[in-house]
């Protein structure tokens, strides 16, 4: 009979495990609170974030169908819609997915085209330049 | 001081930036086009944005994305290095509006010394002495009387002007209102202000610029003299030294105290350099930058001070700590630009994939650089690739160093301008420091005839 909850694990063997968590995602900062620890990691550097980015293991998008990569063409900070996107959901054409601000001025990011949102490449809140890939839409 | 510098630049002097930065404890955030993200100053930057796609408009001239950079990044400072905005008084406004400290001096300084009939006059106020010529010309009525004042040759120069655009040689009156209209268009149609105004023409100078430190205190210093007279017809520099050679002391002795007593007329801060025209011992005003320069590193390495660090320090509200009897130059040093260029078709300018790179090194030799085996020159920006800086005890002693450098150097898959550098040092003129702005200009005629 297996137990409700894991075994806890030591605090080194659980830093290791987030911290080969971390390298894998394209966060530039990563913080995690429990009751008596906390874990943050840092990057040093947005390129390196962008190579992690351009590595992390997406969902694969279905070869017959088309996909949109939807990318900042400002740079700001990323903010989601009061409605979240969620990976697998369907989208509509023409639906604001985040917004990018910078300098007080509100940027939407929009969906292109309707289909299924395959891949969400940015975390709210995050910082991104120019050109950051922000999502990934598999035509419906 | 300051805590976290983003860099609006590129190349070389990003990478000259981010270095300075790093040794002063300080955060450092380089931007880059779609075109340069490859490029050195983003690898060894602490962050790096990419601001746009490769022509300089979208990318190292898009104000808002790189304001928007250095807030999200919590810079706290902006330094422009050269060229795109490091002379762009609106920029520097925009920074202080967004609570970032511009690197430089105040906008209103920025903005008088980049009209140069303004900066003509303010000098003219500190005692600085100016070529003979005139305010504005409005019409060409106004322009052949102040000829017939200064006297023929006369010099057509644009207010907003750079690069010899807008700008005409008259040699007689009757060629004089067909100089003025033209340097009037091309005045408008490359800075949309066609305002134009008269020199007497000083035939050869010698192009001699002083750099100054000022401390937003009050503190003025001057690191002496360049000679950057070795220019390509197009009027940009290609060899300059530190000191200047033959150059009487009486001379030397104006230039310096012209630099100091102008920036302390003006209230000037941060770095600058005050460019003058020199034929024998009659040094004239020309127009003053108020950046850092390519040939920085000439004087950095006579007066042993590190120029970038010194603009950051007093960009962070430091005094200077010295004054000019502390400072005192050391040996001799010249600085040749390699450049992505081919020499022998009018200095095109070359892009594409690099194949092997090797600089050279040793004793007294200094190279500033962004390049490396197998980078790509994108076809969007300057074509200087490289600075090979030599520094001895003696201007001698500093050609051979040069030579030594220049023949160890290794650049594949475009053309350079190494082997006209080298040619130039071989020359007897150069030798004996005896050249004026058209040395290069004839070498190269006669070469061609």
């Amino acid at each position: 009979m297996s137990s409700e909850h894991p075994p806890e694990e030591e605090p080194s063997a659980r830093a290791q495990r987030l911290a080969e968590f971390f390298v894998k995602t394209p966060l530039l900062r990563m913080r995690i609170e429990r009751e008596n620890e906390e874990f943050e990691f840092v990057r040093s550097s947005l390129a390196q974030a962008r190579g992690a980015a351009e590595q992390a293991v997406m969902p694969e998008p279905m070869a017959e169908r088309p996909v949109d990569v939807l990318r900042a063409d400002v740079v700001g900070v990323l903010r989601f819609g009061r409605r979240v996107p969620t990976l697998g959901e369907e989208v509509a054409e023409e639906r604001e997915l985040a917004a990018i601000e910078a300098l007080g001025i509100r940027t939407s990011v929009r969906a292109r085209s309707s289909g299924r949102l395959t891949a969400i490449l940015c975390q709210d809140g995050a910082a991104v330049d120019y050109g950051r890939a922000l999502f990934e839409i598999e035509r419906g | 001081m300051l805590r976290k510098v983003l860099v609006a630049n590129r190349g070389e002097i990003a990478l000259r930036i981010v270095r300075a930065c790093r040794e002063l404890g300080i955060g450092s955030v380089a931007i880059f086009s779609e075109a340069d993200r490859e490029s050195t100053h983003v690898r060894v930057a602490d962050e790096a944005f990419c601001v746009g796609p490769g022509p300089v408009p979208r990318s190292y001239l898009n104000v808002p994305n790189i304001i928007s950079a250095a807030l999200v990044s919590g810079c706290d400072a902006i330094h422009p290095g050269y060229g795109f905005l490091a002379e762009n008084a609106r920029f520097a406004e925009i920074c202080a509006d967004h609570g970032l400290k511009f690197i430089g001096p105040r906008p209103e300084i920025i903005t008088a010394m980049g009209d140069k009939a303004t900066a003509k006059r303010v000098m003219a106020e500190a005692g600085v002495a100016t070529t003979p010529g005139t305010d504005i010309l409005a019409t060409v009525e106004l322009a052949r009387e102040a000829a017939e004042s200064v006297g023929y040759p006369v010099l057509l120069k644009a207010t907003a002007g750079g690069g010899g655009k807008g700008m005409r040689v008259v040699e007689r009156p009757e060629d004089l209102e067909r100089a003025f209209l033209g340097a009037t268009a091309e005045a408008e149609a490359s800075f949309k202000d066609g305002r134009v105004y008269m020199e007497k023409l000083i035939r050869d100078p010698r192009h001699i610029e002083v750099q100054v430190l000022a401390d937003e205190h009050g503190e003025v210093v001057h690191l002496g003299e360049r000679d950057c007279s070795i220019q390509k017809p197009s009027h940009q520099k290609l060899i300059e030294e530190a000191g200047a050679p033959n150059l009487s002391n009486r001379a030397r002795a104006r230039l310096h105290d012209m630099a100091v007593r102008a920036c302390r007329h003006v209230g000037y801060s941060n770095a600058g350099t005050l460019e003058f025209l020199s034929s024998g011992d009659d040094v004239f005003f020309m127009e003053m930058n108020t950046r850092i320069q390519v040939e920085h590193p000439v004087t950095e390495m006579v007066y042993g001070i590190d120029l970038v660090k010194e603009q950051i320090r007093i960009a962070s509200g430091e005094p200077l700590g010295y004054t000019q009897s502390d400072l005192e130059p050391r040996g001799h040093a010249i600085e040749c630009r390699i450049n992505a260029e081919d020499a022998r078709n009018n200095f095109a300018p070359q892009a594409g994939k690099l194949g092997a790179v090797i600089f050279p090194g040793g004793p007294g030799i200094r190279i500033d650089t962004h390049i490396f085996s197998g980078a790509s020159v994108p076809p969007y920006y300057d074509s200087m690739l490289a600075k090979v800086i030599a520094f001895a005890n003696t201007r001698e002693q500093a050609i051979a160093r040069m030579e030594r450098a220049l023949r160890e150097t290794l650049v594949d898959g475009v053309a350079t301008t190494t082997e006209m550098c080298l040619e130039i040092l071989g020359t007897e003129g150069f030798r004996n420091g005896v050249y004026d702005i058209g040395f290069l200009p004839r070498l190269l005629a006669q070469r061609v005839g």
